[in-house]
């Protein structure tokens, strides 16, 4: 495990070595960054599962996704259902 | 163009290299026109991005008017959409395949699993559970 975690976090450091050298900025600079980043995606991933599952409302949809996201999101939804439906020749 | 319907191999007058699968059904191979493509691409809704290969296959679809239309890709599905024609996922290629007997439980499933978790298309895995649950329901209706 121990070996793991330390082959996983060698090319972390070294991203985070290049990004120092390239950018000029510090590293805690960049890893707020990379948090913010990070969480963001993460955020829109949980919000678009949700706004499928149908546990998300629209309105809360559109806040975390945007009404563009949101509308291809709902198309493909409409497409899927179709999909199924001509496929079990319903 | 070429038509072969497999298994007959021997006929075919294909390209070499082309590859279909035996389904029972001729596969048909079609050469599209720029000047189709342009047309096409005149013709579809503004803001779609479609790619050289869609706009071949709604060229096609043009001509041809089959009875679905077959894509993974949302844009292309608009525009399929838009030439009041039906379009129609893997999704539902699989199902149909289910529902005639060429795909059992099992085989569906794995076939489902294959489209959902590894495609790069609009069926990403967020979809996986959305798609099961629609396809439960209606088999039940």
């Amino acid at each position: 495990m121990a070996d793991m975690t330390a082959t996983l976090q060698l090319p972390i450091a070294q991203e985070l070595d290049f990004l120092i050298q390239r950018t000029g900025q510090d590293e805690l600079t960049l890893l707020s960054q990379a948090m913010r980043l990070g969480l963001g995606l993460l955020y829109r991933q949980t919000a678009e599962q949700a706004f499928i599952d149908g546990t998300l409302t629209l309105g809360e949809a559109i806040a975390a996704l945007g009404s563009q996201r949101v509308n291809e999101v709902e198309y493909a939804k409409q497409a899927l259902a179709q999909d199924v439906r001509r496929g079990l020749g319903l | 163009m070429c038509r072969r319907r497999w298994p007959e191999r021997s006929r075919t007058t294909c390209a070499p290299g082309t590859n279909a699968t035996y389904t029972g059904r001729d596969v048909i191979l079609a050469e599209v026109s720029e000047q189709e493509i342009a047309g096409v691409r005149q013709a579809s809704p503004g803001g779609l991005a479609l790619h050289e290969a869609d706009l071949a296959t709604l060229a096609l679809a043009r001509r041809q008017s089959p009875d679905l239309v077959l894509t993974d890709d949302l844009a292309t599905r608009q525009a399929v959409e838009a030439q009041g024609q039906l379009p129609m996922s893997s999704v539902g290629v699989l199902l149909r395949a289910y529902k005639a007997g060429i795909l059992d439980a099992v085989a569906l499933d794995r076939g489902l699993e294959g489209l959902l978790v590894h495609s790069t298309l609009y069926l990403s895995p967020n979809f996986k559970t959305y798609v099961r649950r629609l396809i439960a329901e209606m088999i039940t209706e």
